[in-house]
C-alpha cells in the first residue's frame, strides 16, 4: 500500500517536474497589444486603421476590399455614412480610402458622398430609357428627384448614353429634356392639325390646352413647322394669338365690304354685338393693338374721319353736311340719328357733328347731341315765345306780383329764390283765374282791369319800338324771377310734333330758350312795371282828388235839406262815395308798401290791411277808416290831407271855379240819362236830382230812398201844378214798388209810362216849374 | 491584507484535506500527494496566466524543497535560489522559505534567508489549517514579498541583475 503511495507520489513530483519544465504559454495582455501597435503606428512600422470601437484594427488594403465588396452587395452605389456604419471604421477613413479607391479605378466615382460604380451608371441608363420610351420625354429636373442625383451628373451620364443605350434626341433649347423621335413626331402632328383646324384668332394658351402639348415643344415645333396656316401674333409667349391666314383674310374681307357698302367703320366693341363680330377685337386678334392705324393703313386713300367707337369716310360725312346744309337753308332742324347705322353711339355722332360744324359756318346749335337746329329755327322759335313772355310779364306786373317779388327778393336771400319761384308761379296761377273768372264782374273790378287794359295796351305800343333788342340783359342776375317756368316752354314746344317725337330735344331746348325767354320777359316786366308806377300814381291822385271834390259838392248840395234828413243822405254819401275813396287810398297804399289786397274791399278787410301797413301811414289811414262809420263828411274832410299825403299824394285845394261847371256838367249828364232811360223809378230820380239842382244850384247825392225827402224839400221851391204831378208820380212808383198784386202793378206801370213824358218834361224845362227862381237864388247863394 | 490578484490565484489552488506531517508515514504520503496536485495545479495557472515565477523540487520524502525564483524587473529577469524544510509540526506551522542569496541584504529577513513573512499570513495559515499547503505558502509567502522586495532592493542598488553582474565582472 505504502509502496504504491510512494509511487504515486514519485509520479506526482515527475508531473510536477514536468508541469513546471513546460514552455510557458507566451501571452500578451490586451494592455501590452495595445501599447505595442501603437508604438508600431508611431513608429510607423504598420499601417493600420482602427475601427470605430477602437478594439480592431485594419489595414488600408483590406478597407480598400471590403469597401469594394459593399458596393458589390449594394448594386454599385452606396452612402458613405451607410459604409461607414456597416465596417464600423471611421467615415474619414472610409471617405479617403474611397476617393483612393476612385483614383485608381475608372468605374468609380463618388458623387454627393456616395460611391457610385460603372455598373449602377449603366443600370440608370437603361432606366431612363425605358422610361423616355415609355413617356416618350423625360427631363433631367425630374430624374434628379427620382434618383437622388445631381442634375449634372445624369445630364453627362445621358449625353455620354444618348445613341448607346439611350435613344432619344435632346431638345436643342433645353439641353435638360429629352423627347424620342416619335414623341416629337406626334407632337408635331398633334399641333399642325389643331392649327389647320382653327378658324379664329385663339390664344395660344387655348391651343396648348385643347393638344395638351407642352408649351416646349409648341413652340419649338412652330418654328420648325413652316406650312402652318395663318401667323402668331403678339409677344412669345402664350399670351399671344394665333391667327388663321383664312381668318384674317375674310376679316380684311369683311373691312372691305363693310367699308365699301356702309362708308363708316365701327372699330369698337360695339359691333360685337351687333354683328358678332368686332372690328376692334378683330383687330387685335390680329395683332394689331391700334384698330385706328390698322384702318388707316387699310383705307390709305381714303379721307376717313376717327370717331370715338367708329372710323367713318366721306360718303357719310358728305351725306350729314348736305343734310345740316339743308337745315340751315330752310331754317328748320335736323336730327341726324336716324342718317346714322344704329352702331353710331352719341359720342360718335356728337363728333360727327363737330366735325361738320368745323365745316360749315358756326350758325347752327347741336342740341340732344344728335340735332342740329339751325339759327333761323331758333328765331323763330325764340319769336314764338315773345307774345307768351309779353303776356306773362303783364301779367305779372298787372296783379302787383312783379313789385311783390322785387320788393322779397331784396329782402330774401339768394338761396331762397328757387322756392320763391315757385311760390310765385302759384301765386300768378291763382291771379290769373281770379282776373279771368271776374270778366265783366263787378263794378269795381271792371273799373280796375279797363284801366290796367288800357294801361297795357299803351305800353305794348312802347315796347313794340324795343323788342328788337332781345339780348340786352336788363336785369342783374340777382333778380331771378321766372316769368315763364319750364314747364310751360316745355308743352309749348312739345306742341310742335317734329320737335316732340325727339327725346330729350325738348326739354334741351326748353332749357335753352328759359333763360333767354325769361330775361326778356323780365326785361319788358321791369319797363311796364317803370311806365305803370308813375302813371299810376298821377292817375290815382287825379282820380282821388275828383272824388274828394264831388265829396265836397254834394256834401254842400246835403246841407240844403232840411236839418232833420241831412243824416241819411250825409250817411249815404260816406258809404258810396267816401267808402270807395277810401278803397282807393288803400289799394294804392298797399300797392306801395307791397301788400297783398284782395279785389273787393270791406271794412274787415280794410283793417287787416291796417295791421300790415307801416306806422307813418297806418294812422292816417286809420283814422280816415273810421271817419266812414262816423256821421260827418267834415270829419272824413279833415282826415284825407293826411291820409293822401302819407300815400305821397297832394290834395288839391277845392277850387270853387270848378264848382260851377261841375254842377252844370252834372245836370247835364243827369239830363242826358233820363232823356235815354225808359224807368219810371229812375226818371223819377232823375227828375228830383235836377230839380233840386235847378232848385238850389247845387247836385245832390242820393239814393231811391231819399227821392221823398227831397221832394218835401223842393216842395216850397216847386209850383203847385208840379209839385202835384211828382208827388201824384211818386205815389204811383212807390205803388209799383210795393203792390203785390200783378194786375194792379200792370196798370200801374202804364200809367208810369203815359206820365213818364210828362215829368221829363217838368225835368227839360225846370226853370219854368220853379216858383221864383231869384228869390230862391238869392236865398240860397 | 491580501490583494486582489493574490485572491483570485489563492481561490485556484485546490485546498488540501489531510491533517498531517512527515512523522504521520501513512498519512503523510496522503498529504504529499495532495501537496503535489495543488502545486501542479498552481504552475499550470501560472503558466496560464503567463505568471510563471518558480521552479521547486524536494527530496524523496518531500521533506526538503529546494529551486528557483524569479522576478521581471524593467524588462530585466531575477533569479534567486529558494530552500525550505518541512517543519515537524507541519502543517499547523508554515514552512520558512528561505532566500539564501539575498541573507543579510534586507531587514525583512531572518538568519539564514529565511523571509520576514507578514502579519497577516500567520493568522491566515492558522485559520485554514490544514487547508493550505505549499502551492498556498508560496502564492500568499513569497510571491507577494518579491513583489515589495525585490524592486526595493533593486533600487538600492543591493541586487544586480545576472547580466550586469556578468558586465562588472568582466
Amino acid at each position: 500500500m505504502s509502496t504504491v503511495d510512494w509511487d504515486e507520489v514519485k509520479r506526482l513530483a515527475a508531473d510536477f517536474q514536468k508541469a513546471q519544465l513546460s514552455s510557458t504559454l507566451q501571452k500578451l495582455s490586451e494592455r501590452n497589444c495595445v501599447e505595442i501597435v501603437t508604438k508600431l503606428i508611431e513608429s510607423k512600422l504598420l499601417d493600420v486603421i482602427f475601427t470605430n470601437d477602437g478594439k480592431e484594427y485594419i489595414t488600408p488594403q483590406h478597407l480598400g476590399k471590403e469597401i469594394k465588396d459593399e458596393l458589390y452587395i449594394h448594386g454599385g452605389r452606396i452612402n458613405m455614412v451607410d459604409l461607414s456604419q456597416i465596417l464600423n471604421v471611421n467615415l474619414s477613413q472610409v471617405s479617403k480610402i474611397a476617393s483612393d479607391l476612385e483614383k485608381h479605378n475608372k468605374g468609380l466615382k463618388i458623387i454627393l458622398g456616395q460611391l457610385i460604380d460603372k455598373t449602377y451608371t449603366n443600370k440608370i441608363a437603361e432606366e431612363i430609357n425605358d422610361k423616355l420610351m415609355q413617356h416618350g420625354f423625360i427631363n433631367v429636373s425630374e430624374l434628379t428627384i427620382h434618383y437622388d442625383l445631381p442634375a449634372d451628373f445624369l445630364q453627362s451620364t445621358i449625353e455620354r448614353e444618348l445613341g448607346k443605350s439611350i435613344c432619344g434626341k435632346q431638345d436643342p433649347q433645353d439641353s435638360r429634356v429629352f423627347y424620342t423621335e416619335s414623341f416629337i413626331a406626334r407632337n408635331k402632328a398633334k399641333i399642325r392639325g389643331a392649327l389647320s383646324a382653327i378658324t379664329k384668332p385663339t390664344p395660344l394658351l387655348a391651343i396648348l390646352g385643347q393638344c395638351s402639348v407642352s408649351e416646349r415643344i409648341f413652340f419649338c415645333d412652330l418654328q420648325e413647322m413652316k406650312q402652318i396656316p395663318g401667323v402668331v401674333a403678339g409677344k412669345q409667349g402664350t399670351n399671344s394669338l394665333y391667327i388663321p391666314s383664312i381668318y384674317s383674310k375674310s376679316q380684311n374681307e369683311w373691312v372691305d365690304n363693310f367699308y365699301k357698302q356702309n362708308g363708316y367703320l365701327a372699330n369698337v366693341k360695339y359691333v360685337l354685338c351687333k354683328c358678332n363680330f368686332s372690328e376692334y377685337d378683330a383687330l387685335t386678334r390680329l395683332g394689331i393693338s391700334d384698330p385706328a392705324n390698322f384702318i388707316r393703313r387699310h383705307f390709305p386713300n381714303e379721307n376717313i374721319a376717327f370717331l370715338h367707337s367708329v372710323a367713318v369716310g366721306t360718303s357719310i360725312r358728305d351725306q350729314i353736311d348736305s343734310n345740316i346744309e339743308e337745315a340751315i337753308i330752310t331754317g328748320s332742324f335736323i336730327d341726324i340719328s336716324p342718317l346714322l347705322p344704329s352702331v353710331f353711339s352719341d359720342k360718335d355722332m356728337e363728333m360727327l357733328l363737330k366735325i361738320a360744324e368745323k365745316k360749315i359756318n358756326n350758325n347752327t346749335h347741336v342740341f340732344a347731341k344728335t340735332i342740329v337746329i339751325s339759327d333761323a329755327f331758333l328765331q323763330s322759335l325764340n319769336k314764338s315765345f315773345e307774345a307768351i313772355a309779353e303776356a306773362k310779364a303783364k301779367e305779372a306786373v298787372a296783379s302787383g306780383q312783379w313789385f311783390q317779388t322785387i320788393a322779397e327778393n331784396r329782402i330774401k336771400s339768394k338761396s331762397a329764390d328757387l322756392i320763391f319761384e315757385n311760390k310765385a308761379n302759384k301765386k300768378e296761377d291763382r291771379r290769373k283765374k281770379a282776373i279771368t273768372s271776374k270778366i265783366g264782374g263787378g263794378t269795381q273790378g271792371r273799373e280796375t282791369k279797363t284801366k290796367s287794359t288800357k294801361k297795357k295796351y299803351l305800353q305794348g305800343k312802347n315796347r313794340d319800338g324795343e323788342s328788337d333788342d332781345e339780348n340786352t340783359k336788363v336785369l342783374s342776375t340777382k333778380i331771378e324771377l321766372k316769368l315763364i317756368s319750364l314747364e310751360d316752354i316745355k308743352t309749348e314746344i312739345a306742341k310742335d310734333d317734329n320737335l316732340s317725337v325727339i327725346d330729350d330735344l325738348v326739354d334741351e331746348l326748353a332749357l335753352y330758350l328759359e333763360q333767354k325767354i325769361n330775361n326778356y320777359a323780365i326785361s319788358i316786366a321791369k319797363q311796364l312795371a317803370q311806365n305803370n308806377k308813375t302813371t299810376n300814381l298821377s292817375e290815382v291822385e287825379e282820380r282821388l282828388n275828383v272824388l274828394v271834390t264831388n265829396i265836397k259838392i254834394f256834401d254842400k248840395g246835403i246841407k240844403h235839406i232840411d236839418k232833420t234828413d241831412q243824416p241819411a243822405l250825409t250817411k249815404y254819401l260816406l258809404k258810396s262815395l267816401v267808402t270807395d275813396f277810401v278803397n282807393e287810398l288803400f289799394k294804392l297804399a298797399a300797392q306801395q308798401n307791397m301788400l297783398q289786397f284782395p279785389e273787393n274791399i270791406t271794412t274787415e278787410t280794410r283793417q287787416k290791411m291796417l295791421l300790415d301797413l307801416p306806422e307813418d301811414v297806418k294812422e292816417p289811414l286809420t283814422n280816415i277808416h273810421k271817419s266812414i262809420a262816423g256821421n260827418s263828411i267834415d270829419d272824413f274832410l279833415n282826415f284825407v290831407d293826411a291820409a293822401m299825403a302819407s300815400c305821397c299824394l297832394v290834395l288839391k285845394k277845392y277850387d270853387k271855379k270848378k264848382e260851377r261847371p261841375f254842377i252844370l256838367g252834372h245836370k247835364e249828364a243827369l239830363l242826358e240819362e233820363l232823356n235815354t232811360t225808359q224807368d219810371p223809378a229812375l226818371a223819377l230820380h232823375l227828375i228830383t236830382s235836377i230839380l233840386f239842382t235847378a232848385a238850389t244850384q247845387n247836385v245832390i247825392h242820393m239814393s231811391g230812398r231819399h227821392v221823398s225827402t227831397v221832394l218835401s224839400f223842393l216842395q216850397t221851391q216847386l209850383q203847385l201844378s208840379t209839385m202835384e204831378i211828382l208827388s201824384k208820380y211818386h205815389d204811383m212808383v212807390l205803388k209799383s214798388l210795393t203792390s203785390s198784386d200783378e194786375e194792379t202793378k200792370l196798370d200801374i206801370q202804364k200809367e208810369l209810362q203815359t206820365g213818364l213824358e210828362e215829368i221829363k218834361n217838368i225835368a227839360n224845362n225846370y226853370k219854368q216849374h220853379l216858383k221864383s227862381d231869384k228869390a230862391q237864388e238869392n236865398k240860397y247863394t | 491584507m491580501v490583494d486582489e490578484s493574490t485572491k483570485k490565484t489563492l481561490s485556484n489552488i485546490p485546498l488540501l484535506q489531510t491533517k498531517a506531517g512527515p512523522r504521520d508515514k501513512e498519512l503523510w504520503v496522503q498529504r504529499l500527494k495532495e501537496e503535489y496536485q495543488a502545486l501542479i495545479k498552481y504552475v499550470k495557472n501560472n503558466k496560464e496566466s503567463d505568471n510563471d515565477w518558480f521552479r521547486l523540487e524536494s527530496n524523496k520524502e518531500g521533506t526538503k524543497w529546494f529551486g528557483k525564483c524569479w522576478y521581471i524587473h524593467n524588462f530585466l529577469k531575477y533569479e534567486f535560489d529558494i530552500e525550505f524544510d518541512i517543519p515537524v509540526t507541519y502543517p499547523i506551522t508554515a514552512p520558512e522559505i528561505a532566500l539564501p542569496e539575498l541573507d543579510g541584504k534586507t531587514a525583512k529577513m531572518y538568519r539564514g534567508g529565511k523571509i520576514c513573512l507578514t502579519d497577516h499570513f500567520k493568522p491566515l495559515w492558522a485559520r485554514n489549517v490544514p487547508k493550505f499547503g505549499i502551492a498556498h505558502a508560496m502564492a500568499l509567502g513569497l510571491g507577494p514579498w518579491l513583489a515589495v522586495e525585490i524592486p526595493d532592493l533593486i533600487e538600492k542598488g543591493a541586487v544586480f541583475h545576472k547580466d550586469k553582474i556578468d558586465e562588472y565582472k568582466s
